[in-house]
C-alpha cells in the first residue's frame, strides 16, 4: 500500500494545529469542570483565557434541576422625590405592585416561538438572588434599606478610596458584585416604570420572588399544597437616569 | 514464562510490532491530509444551525433593542466585567442606527451562512457580528447561544460550504483545486466539535449524577412543572403523571449524555447514541420549549452521521419531494401561461418567392 506523503508546510500546520487544538480542548476540560487542584493551579491565566467569547459552562439543569418560579415585582412612586420621601401621609402616590416577570411570560404558554423579551426578567433575578445571598446579615440589611436622594447604599462609592478603607478586599469584593446586579434590577425597574407611567415615577421599589415548584410525590394531591414565596428586597432608590436613545427602545 | 527463543515471546512480539508506531502515524497524517471528512453533515450543521439563528433574529426582532440595542444600556456596569474587548463591545455604546445596521448585516450574513456562499469570509464575519449582539445581554443566552458561539470558532477552520451550496456549484464550475493545507484546518475543525460535543454532553451528564433530584429519579419534574419551561403544561402533566416515566426519562437524560462519547466508537453504538440524544432534544424543544438551543445541538450531532447516510436521506427526501414540487410547479405554470402573450409565429416565408 503507498500513502501519500505530507508536504512540509502542511506537516508544520499539522503538528502546530494538533498542539494547539488538544491544548484547547484540555483547558476547556479543566475551565468547564469541578473545582480541582489542577484547576486552581492554573488560575488567573485559565479565568483570563475564558473570558469573553470563549466563556462557556455546561452544567444544564445541574446538579440541581430548575425548580422554582422566580418573579421580578416593581413599583414606583409617581410624586416629586422630596413628596415621596415623605410617604403616603406626606401625599405621595405609590404604584401597586406589579409582577413584571408574570406580565413578559404571558406569551410564553403554547409558543415555541417566543420572543427572548420571556426570559429578562428572569435573568436579572437569578443573577441577583444569587450576588444579594452572598451578602454579609449587616450589609443584607442595608441593601434592603431605602436609599433615595443620591444616598449610596453602603455609605460610601465603592470605587473610592474611602471603600478600601472601609471594607476588606473580600468584602469589597462582595459588595461591588452586588451593586452591580443591584445597579441592573433597579435600571430595569426604572425603565418598566418609564414604559408603564411615563416619566412621572421618581423612585421605584424593586423585589424578587421565589416560589417553589410543588414537590414530585404532592403531584396530585388535591387542593394542591400552598408553597411559601420567599423574597429579597431591594429598598426603594432613586429612578435610574438614561440617555433618550435607551428611553427610546422602552417606549 | 519463558522470554526467550519461540515465536510467543515479549521480544518477538516487540519487534513484530516495532512498525507499528510508523504505521499509526500514517494512518492518522492520511486521514488529516486524505479527504475533507463529514462535509455533508457540515452542510446540514451549517443549514440547520443558520436557520436556527436567522428565526432566533427574525422572532425577536421587534424587541431587539430592547434585549441588546440601545435599550439594554441598564446591563453596562455587568457588561464591563465580562470581558469582551473590540470588536466584540462595539455595540455597547452603540445609538440606534448602528445597532440595525449590524442587526440587519448579521441577518444578511445569517442567509449568506445557510446557502453556503463566501463561506470562508462569512463565518468569521457572522462569528463577530453574532457575538457582538449575544454580548449585549449575555444573561438571556441560553446554552445554544453559547454552543453556537463556540462553534463558529471552530467552523472559521472547517470548509463547510464543501456540499449543498453555493460555493460547491461555484467550486464544480471553475474546477478550484483542494488545498492540502485546508484540508487538514477542516479536520482539525471537526476534531474540535466532536471534542467540545463529546465535552458538552459528558460533563452535562456528569454534573447531573451529581444532584439528588437527578439521583432519586424526579429532576425532570421539577423544570417542566415551572411557569418558566413548562410551556405545554398539559405535556408537563402527562409525562410526569407517571412515577415510572418520569424516572425512566430522569435516567435516560443522563445516560445518554454520559455514554455519548464512549458511543462513538462503534459503528451500531454510535447510531443508537445519535438516535437518542436527538430524542432527547425533540422532547427537551417541545416539552420545555427551547427550541434554539435543541435546534443547535442537533445541528453539530448531524456532523456524527456518515456522509453516505446524509446522501441517502438527501436522495429519499428528493423523491418524497418531488411530487409536491411537481404540484406546486404546476399552478405556477399554468398562471405563467395565462400572462404571457401567446408567442407570435414566425412568418412562413414561401420559398418559392
Amino acid at each position: 500500500m503507498t500513502t501519500k506523503r505530507i508536504k512540509r508546510f502542511p506537516a508544520v500546520v499539522l503538528l502546530i494545529g494538533g498542539i494547539l487544538a488538544a491544548s484547547h480542548m484540555a483547558a476547556t476540560l479543566v475551565f468547564t469542570g469541578p473545582q480541582t487542584p489542577l484547576k486552581q493551579s492554573l488560575q488567573p491565566a485559565l479565568d483570563r483565557y475564558f473570558l469573553g467569547p470563549l466563556d462557556q459552562g455546561w452544567g444544564f439543569f445541574a446538579p440541581g434541576p430548575y425548580s422554582l418560579n422566580e418573579y421580578v415585582l416593581v413599583r414606583a412612586c409617581l410624586s416629586p422625590i422630596e413628596v415621596c420621601a415623605g410617604g403616603a401621609e406626606a401625599g405621595a402616590e405609590f404604584t401597586e405592585w406589579h409582577n413584571v416577570t408574570a406580565r413578559e411570560m404571558d406569551s410564553l404558554p403554547y409558543n415555541l416561538l417566543a420572543s427572548r423579551v420571556t426570559r429578562q426578567s428572569k435573568a436579572i433575578h437569578g443573577r441577583f438572588w444569587s450576588a444579594a445571598s452572598d451578602l454579609e446579615p449587616e450589609f443584607e440589611k442595608m441593601a434592603e434599606a431605602n436609599h433615595i436622594m443620591g444616598e449610596s447604599v453602603f455609605g460610601v462609592d465603592l470605587y473610592s478610596a474611602d471603600a478600601t478603607e472601609k471594607f476588606t478586599d473580600a468584602e469589597l469584593h462582595e459588595l461591588r458584585s452586588y451593586k452591580r446586579l443591584e445597579d441592573v434590577a433597579v435600571g430595569f425597574g426604572s425603565l418598566y416604570a418609564y414604559r408603564e407611567w411615563g416619566g412621572e415615577a421618581s423612585i421605584v421599589e424593586v423585589k424578587m420572588r421565589r416560589d417553589p415548584v410543588t414537590p414530585f410525590q404532592q403531584r396530585h394531591a388535591d387542593p394542591p399544597p400552598e408553597t411559601s414565596s420567599n423574597f429579597i428586597n431591594i429598598g426603594w432608590r432613586d429612578v435610574t437616569e438614561f440617555e433618550d436613545d435607551v428611553l427610546a427602545a422602552w417606549r | 514464562m519463558s522470554t526467550t527463543g519461540n515465536d510467543k515471546s515479549i521480544r518477538n512480539w516487540l519487534r513484530r510490532q516495532q512498525n507499528e508506531p510508523r504505521r499509526i502515524l500514517d494512518h492518522l497524517v492520511g486521514w488529516f491530509i486524505g479527504n475533507r471528512h463529514a462535509d455533508y453533515g457540515f452542510a446540514v450543521m451549517r443549514i440547520v444551525s443558520g436557520i436556527c439563528l436567522l428565526k432566533w433574529l427574525l422572532v425577536n426582532i421587534g424587541a431587539a433593542a430592547r434585549l441588546w440595542g440601545p435599550g439594554s444600556f441598564y446591563w453596562d456596569g455587568y457588561r464591563e466585567i465580562l470581558g469582551y474587548t473590540w470588536p466584540f463591545n462595539i455595540l455597547r455604546d452603540a445609538g440606534p442606527g448602528f445597532f440595525w445596521l449590524w442587526y440587519i448585516i448579521t441577518i444578511g450574513l445569517v442567509v449568506a451562512f445557510v446557502l453556503g456562499w463566501r463561506t470562508r469570509f462569512v463565518t468569521p464575519l457572522l462569528f463577530v457580528f453574532y457575538t457582538a449582539i449575544n454580548a449585549q445581554n449575555t444573561p438571556i443566552s441560553d446554552g445554544g447561544n453559547y454552543f453556537i458561539r463556540i462553534m463558529l470558532i471552530y467552523l472559521i477552520f472547517v470548509d463547510i460550504s464543501r456540499r449543498w451550496s453555493l460555493d460547491s456549484r461555484r467550486r464544480t464550475r471553475k474546477q478550484v483545486p483542494e488545498r492540502e493545507t485546508a484540508t487538514i484546518l477542516h479536520n482539525l475543525g471537526l476534531c474540535l466539535v466532536v471534542a467540545q460535543l463529546c465535552l458538552v454532553y459528558f460533563e452535562a451528564g456528569m454534573y447531573k449524577v451529581q444532584g439528588t433530584l437527578w439521583q432519586n429519579g424526579t429532576a425532570i419534574y421539577y423544570p417542566i412543572n415551572s411557569e418558566m419551561y413548562g410551556v405545554f403544561p398539559f405535556l408537563s402533566d402527562l409525562l410526569t403523571a407517571s412515577t415510572w416515566l418520569t424516572v425512566l426519562a430522569t435516567y435516560f437524560t443522563v445516560v445518554i449524555q454520559i455514554a455519548f462519547p464512549f458511543m462513538l466508537f462503534n459503528r451500531i453504538t454510535r447510531r443508537v447514541a445519535l438516535i437518542g440524544i436527538l430524542l432527547m432534544h425533540v422532547s427537551i424543544a417541545v416539552v420545555m420549549g427551547l427550541t434554539f438551543f435543541s435546534g443547535i445541538m442537533v445541528s453539530a450531532d448531524a456532523v456524527l452521521v456518515s456522509s453516505a447516510t446524509w446522501v441517502v436521506i438527501a436522495g429519499w427526501l428528493g423523491r418524497k419531494c418531488e411530487p409536491v414540487l411537481r404540484r406546486l410547479r404546476r399552478p405556477v405554470r399554468r398562471a405563467v401561461k395565462e400572462v404571457e402573450p401567446e408567442p407570435k409565429k414566425p412568418e412562413v416565408v414561401s420559398s418559392r418567392s
